[in-house]
């Protein structure tokens, strides 16, 4: 019986343990629909920025489609499975001049985006 | 030297902001946002109370009326207009490198509303928004409101209707739109969408009640259709308390969002202390909901024709995971020198994960405003 409230007290404690663990992995999906309206559009794709209507250096992330085509017209952006050649992540993380410019975005987004690259970057195209 | 220049250039127009009300104001000498300006809810074209309220504000006090008075609309008609320049430059911290200063045109725009009886008047606000990259070059101009209006009042108080494209008021309709309560809860940059609102303007406080979808006919930056309800009480001439909810729903996601704003002015100090927090959930076609708080408190104290600002801002992205909060701390000081003239220092800096070990970002700006 003894036993069983040992196994029992372990468990619980291991669940804690992972209960714990668990606030530092990212719930999120590193999925390319999720990135645009969860981080893209509200933090590059604004109006005077990287809009559809703006496009400034050529540039869309305030849609799916928008972020899709730009991914395909500049291949520098995102290199696949590499994120350390990915200019995406390094304006992003200011290893080169940081964007956005007015509201830099927090480190844990950078990460899911990050891990999308790592993952393959599927932009999920129809095919 | 390029690469700074756009990123300065990225910076300013990120930051830019159109002609909108100070409602650092509003308990100052006035008590309602239509006692200065044309629109219900406050922003843009001046009413003549507002133009002698800038007039006592300016120090010079020159003639503040359209124009200067070099001509002066018909009755029926009431006009304004706003050019806004700024020269920005970033901070060092975390931000990147430091930049060379720049001069960028922000907005060029002017505002009429003609009264056509019976209670009717149109309105528009009209012209050049600050950027354009590679987008269709007639996307740099743009007719940002036009709407019809019914409100048989004279002196912009009581019932009213009105339809065509404005922003949906919604919370404390700050000028600031960095502010995270503007940025990140649907007000921000030009999110004016199509709509029917109904509402009432007294001296107890007003409500405005919106229903809009968004512009189908150029890229929106407020995706969504649904619709915003504000309330405002006064209490006593010298607080104000209110309540706000939207709900905007497009093809990829779902915001139902509601919170509270309050306003206190302290006349022995000539402060107005205000400020607003709201609760927004959003779905997702893909991946789970989240929960987002975004809050703004800004105390405001005018002298002569100086006005100061101090605030605090937070915005948590999703609360349920860690280091998606950011803070930030705003100071403005703004110079009424001559009539139509107003000059503005901004800076902020941003904190990213306060607590644990997020990058802070930083930024300047200087920006010289002319009203017609």
């Amino acid at each position: 019986m003894s036993h069983l409230r040992t196994a029992r007290a372990v468990g619980l404690a291991l669940l804690a343990v992972a209960a714990g663990c668990a606030d530092d992995v990212d719930p999120r999906p590193a999925e390319l629909p999720y990135l645009v309206e969860a981080i893209l559009r509200p933090s590059c794709g604004t109006a005077a920025c990287h809009s559809s209507l703006t496009q400034t250096e050529g540039l869309v992330f305030d849609t799916l489609e928008g972020t899709r085509a730009t991914l395909n017209s500049e291949p520098d952006l995102v290199s696949v499975l590499d994120p350390e050649a990915s200019k995406l992540l390094r304006v992003l993380d200011g290893s080169a001049a940081r964007m956005p410019p007015d509201a830099p975005i927090p480190d844990a987004d950078i990460a899911l985006i990050r891990a999308w690259i790592v993952a393959g970057a599927d932009l999920g195209d129809a095919p | 030297m390029i690469r700074r220049a756009l990123l300065v250039l990225g910076l300013v127009l990120a930051t830019a902001r159109v002609a909108e009300a100070y409602p650092q104001f509003q308990l100052d000498g006035s008590q309602a946002c239509v006692d200065c300006h044309v629109a219900p809810a406050g922003g843009g074209l001046l009413t003549d109370f507002g133009r002698l309220f800038a007039e006592d504000l300016s120090a010079d006090d020159g003639d503040e009326s359209f124009l200067g008075g070099r001509w002066t609309p018909p009755d029926w008609l009431a006009m304004s207009g706003d050019v806004r320049l700024a020269v920005g430059a970033s901070g060092r911290g975390d931000y990147g490198p430091a930049i060379a200063p720049v001069f960028i045109p922000m907005q060029a725009e002017v505002n009429a509303s003609a009264n056509v009886g019976a209670g009717f008047s149109l309105a528009a606000t009209t012209g050049l928004r600050g950027g354009l990259g590679a987008g269709n070059v007639l996307s740099l101009f743009q007719v940002r409101e036009h709407y019809v209006m019914w409100r048989p009042s004279d002196d912009g108080r009581g019932v009213y209707a009105r339809a065509g494209r404005y922003m949906a008021p919604y919370g404390l309709r700050l000028a600031e739109h960095p502010a995270y309560t503007r940025r990140y809860a649907g007000t921000n940059l030009f999110s004016e969408t199509y709509g029917v609102s109904v509402g009432y303007v007294g001296a107890a406080g007003e409500v405005h009640a919106t229903g809009f979808v968004h512009d189908v006919l150029r890229d929106p930056v407020e995706p969504g259709d649904g619709a915003a309800l504000l309330v405002e009480a006064r209490l006593g001439g010298q607080v104000a308390l209110g309540a706000s909810g939207r709900t905007a729903t497009s093809d990829l996601e779902a915001r139902h969002q509601a919170g509270v704003h309050a306003k206190v002015f302290l006349p022995s100090v000539h402060t107005l202390v205000q400020g607003e927090v709201y609760g927004i959930r959003q779905t997702f076609e893909v991946g789970p909901d989240r929960d987002q708080v975004a809050g703004y408190l800004m105390g405001s104290h005018r002298r002569g024709a100086w006005m100061y600002s101090l605030a605090v801002g937070h915005y948590d992205e999703d609360v349920d995971v860690g280091g998606l909060d950011r803070d930030a701390v705003d100071a403005n000081v703004h110079w009424f020198p001559w009539a139509h003239w107003e000059f503005v220092v901004t800076a902020r800096t941003q904190l990213l994960g306060w607590g644990d070990g997020g990058p802070t970002s930083g930024y300047g700006l200087v920006q010289a405003h002319y009203r017609l």
